[in-house]
């Protein structure tokens, strides 16, 4: 289904517009395949083969529809899957429908995985008769293009699909870093709670705290797909928790112990009283917004580990280092109104026997970095300045009568631009070096909803609404030893009515970091004195594909340490673009 | 003392997992996949909704060949003279409007196209067909011959009840034939576009 949505994505108009700023200069090499018709719409996967050349995996859809009004309708869509094969140099050898339904039935692509040197499709059926959904793989051959062998059942999830009113079930697969065990957790689907409303349509009392069991059911796998541990609705127990739980990341350890991150939110619903009293403009309060670890052993012991109750997190991955310790990289945070504004970066180390806190270092965001990428302007230099009690001047005039007219909640977020980076809510990439030090790269990104109404000259009036999708700044943080290192790059790029599939993609060697955004790489020194960058060509107007009006790109990866690849692609002539940095 | 140790880690590396009741994998996909329903039907017999607001009593036997293309035919039998849709449109002077049905039949063949391999169960299709309706009156005879387009969807209702909908255009070729004991009226042949949407309800069989 999601597929399915990026491939209707796809087939909406994306304009863009770019431009950035850096501190210097690399050289990158570009080079690209011959042009050819792609099967299908969107590209989901693309991965380099073992005997060189490289595999990507696209989904279009068959059939359509037409509908009269919002009550007839007849409308059958189906995703279908294609395999594309290349050479080294990204040549289109061979592409074909990847024939994913079995026995008579649509199954739905779920993930391509490398597992053991050997490439499997996953797959996933709804089962209606017996209210389940279950998980299968099957031996993708690379050489025939085609899945081979039976389809094997794995994983099973509860899923009333009839039913409205019940989140989706689903899994998540995830592979230890020596590709020894796999781990799949499913979660099944579970009626929706209908939030209980008070008189005035507000809920009168704080959420309910309380202790809380989140279920989810977890099968690692050992390299022979053996099913080594299983536990069906394992119970994440929380304390003094409200009834959310948001799973952040989840991952296996070559010991076939299994992780799981979760955001354990608390929010007080303020009553029409306190909204009142304490003259807030929103009607929530953040009180905690801590993450949880839970670590399954192999044995069935579980360990947990729950972050400062003090401290507001906003986001967090695990990495494990050389050592097997748990690094948990998180991004610290600070409340303005109902939103939680990013202050900060963390880095908790963790013991992994026993989940015992080895380092706990954080730091805020510098000066510089907070001025460039919020873009403070003169104007409001001025009214800080004022505020400081330098009243001279034209400009601070102006600053006076702007301070007068803000709200309490503009001026919240005025003080709050100095310490946080308002638009960055999520980590883009975090990594360890081969040193054991770790990177988190962020990327400010946000919604800009334009609604617009024309009235022509025959009083007709009409009204559009534009979807503005910003991917700006980047902020690259490094915590070597105690001490964290920051830098950022300027950049800005909008994409109009249609997100993008990938901002950017991230790749880490000898310390450093290479970004591939829209139009540039971007490449960090290790310790972050510099960020410079390269313009890339293939986004260029001037670089010409013979054949190809224009280029748009929607879509990359990192295949390997050095290498990215993203397709130009317009309508359905693609062509491959191989980006190395030296 | 090697020995003794190397046993004791293998001992260790056997018991690093807990020992409980384990599912395991399972290549018998059909256990799972069988939810009841006839999506990879050979054949369909169905039932023309449509047809009957015309008078006609439609019935269609379609035949998977593979998973993009079947082949239909049908029959049928007029049992009234229904509503027709082309005299509010195409009135003719001389058709004997008023004079009952004796007898009317049909039949026709179709060629259907599915998309994604879907073949015949859920998805939308194209089909030509060929239709030829004759309809006997007291002194006249009415006789149709449809070659059309369909663009079309198809549905499972339930496990193997299939519904179908689709829109046609194409050409009809007419013949207004006198029957009856009166001499000198000339047959009246006509062309013209044949245009409409149908609907049905089927009954998908497995062999």
């Amino acid at each position: 289904m999601k597929l399915a949505k990026i491939s209707v994505l796809l087939l909406l108009i994306v304009v863009c517009t770019n431009t950035s700023v850096a501190q210097g200069k690399i050289k990158v090499k570009e080079t690209h395949g011959d042009l050819f018709e792609q099967k299908g719409r969107g590209f989901i996967d693309v991965v380099e083969l073992p005997n060189g050349g490289y595999m990507s995996l696209s989904v279009g859809s068959a059939g359509g529809g037409v509908s009269f009004g919002n009550i007839i309708r007849f409308v059958q869509y189906k995703a279908l899957y294609y395999i594309q094969r290349y050479d080294k140099n990204l040549n289109l050898v061979e592409q074909k429908q990847l024939d994913i339904d079995h026995l008579g039935k649509n199954l739905a692509f779920e993930k391509l995985v490398k597992f053991q040197n050997e490439f499997y499709v996953f797959s996933t059926f709804v089962n209606e008769k017996n209210k389940k959904k279950y998980l299968f793989y099957s031996k993708l051959n690379v050489g025939k293009m085609a899945l081979e062998g039976s389809f094997i059942k794995v994983a099973e999830v509860k899923d009333p699909a009839a039913k409205t009113g019940y989140t989706e079930s689903s899994f998540d697969i995830s592979l230890s870093k020596d590709e020894k065990y796999m781990v799949v957790f499913g979660k099944d689907a579970e009626p929706i709670k209908k939030k209980s409303k008070s008189f005035f349509g507000k809920s009168s009392k704080q959420s309910k705290i309380g202790t809380y069991d989140f279920k989810f059911t977890f099968w690692v796998l050992d390299k022979d797909f053996e099913i080594v541990n299983y536990e069906k609705n394992y119970a994440v127990t929380l304390k003094e928790s409200s009834d959310k739980f948001y799973v952040r990341d989840f991952a296996v350890d070559d010991k076939g112990a299994i992780y799981i991150l979760g955001k354990n939110n608390v929010i007080d619903e303020l009553t029409r009283a306190e909204v009142k009293s304490m003259k807030r403009a929103t009607w929530v309060d953040i009180n905690k917004s801590a993450f949880v670890l839970e670590k399954i052993n192999s044995d069935g012991t579980t360990e947990q580990y729950i972050t400062p109750e003090n401290d507001l997190f906003v986001d967090m991955n695990i990495l494990f280092d050389k050592k097997g310790n748990i690094n948990l990289v998180g991004l610290n945070g600070e409340q303005v109104y109902a939103k939680l504004a990013t202050t900060g970066v963390s880095r908790i180390v963790l013991d992994n026997d026993n989940l015992d806190e080895i380092s706990n270092v954080n730091d805020n965001f510098t000066e510089d970095v907070l001025e460039n990428v919020n873009d403070i302007m003169e104007s409001e230099k001025a009214i800080d300045n004022m505020k400081n009690g330098n009243r001279k001047g034209r400009i601070q005039k102006k600053a006076k009568k702007k301070l007068a007219k803000m709200t309490p909640e503009e001026k919240a977020y005025f003080d709050i631009k100095k310490r946080a980076a308002l638009n960055v809510n999520s980590i883009a990439f975090s990594g360890l070096d081969e040193n054991g030090d770790a990177m988190i790269v962020l990327e400010e990104q946000h919604l800009e909803i334009v609604t617009t109404t024309y009235t022509d000259a025959n009083g007709r009036t009409t009204t559009t609404t534009t979807y503005y999708y910003h991917y700006d700044d980047l902020i690259f943080t490094k915590f070597i030893g105690d001490d964290v290192v920051q830098n950022y790059y300027k950049k800005s790029f909008v994409s109009i009515n249609s997100p993008l599939q990938k901002s950017m993609d991230v790749s880490l060697k000898n310390g450093e970091l290479t970004v591939m955004t829209q139009g540039h790489i971007v490449k960090s020194d290790g310790d972050l004195s510099k960020v410079r960058d390269a313009e890339l060509q293939a986004f260029s107007r001037s670089e010409k594909i013979p054949g190809m009006k224009r280029k748009y790109f929607t879509y990359r990866k990192t295949v390997n340490e050095d290498t990215i690849l993203a397709p130009a692609q317009s309508g359905k002539k693609v062509v491959w673009y191989k980006v190395t940095v030296d | 003392m090697t020995r003794i140790v190397l046993f004791f880690c293998i001992g260790l590396t056997l018991n690093a997992f807990s020992q409980k009741d384990l599912p395991t994998t399972d290549s018998n996909a059909k256990k799972y996949l069988d939810d009841g329903k006839n999506t990879d039907a050979d054949a369909d017999i169905r039932i023309a909704v449509t047809s009957i607001v015309t008078g006609f009593l439609d019935l269609a036997y379609e035949q998977r060949i593979n998973h993009t293309y079947s082949v239909e035919l049908g029959g049928g039998y007029q049992f009234n003279r229904g509503i027709d849709v082309f005299k509010l449109v195409n009135e003719l002077e001389f058709f004997p409007y008023d004079e009952e049905l004796t007898k009317g039949m049909g039949f026709s063949v179709t060629a259907k196209r599915y998309g994604g391999k879907e073949a015949i169960s859920e998805m939308t299709f194209q089909a030509l067909t060929y239709r030829n309706r004759t309809s006997a009156f007291e002194t006249y005879s009415y006789n149709a011959q449809d070659i059309f387009y369909t663009l079309g969807w198809k549905y499972l209702l339930s496990n193997s009840i299939s519904a179908q909908a689709g829109f046609n255009a194409g050409l009809r070729l007419s013949k207004y034939a006198h029957t009856g004991t009166t001499v000198g009226i000339e047959d009246v042949k006509k062309t013209g576009f044949y245009g409409g949407f149908s609907a049905g309800f089927g009954y998908y069989i497995k062999y």
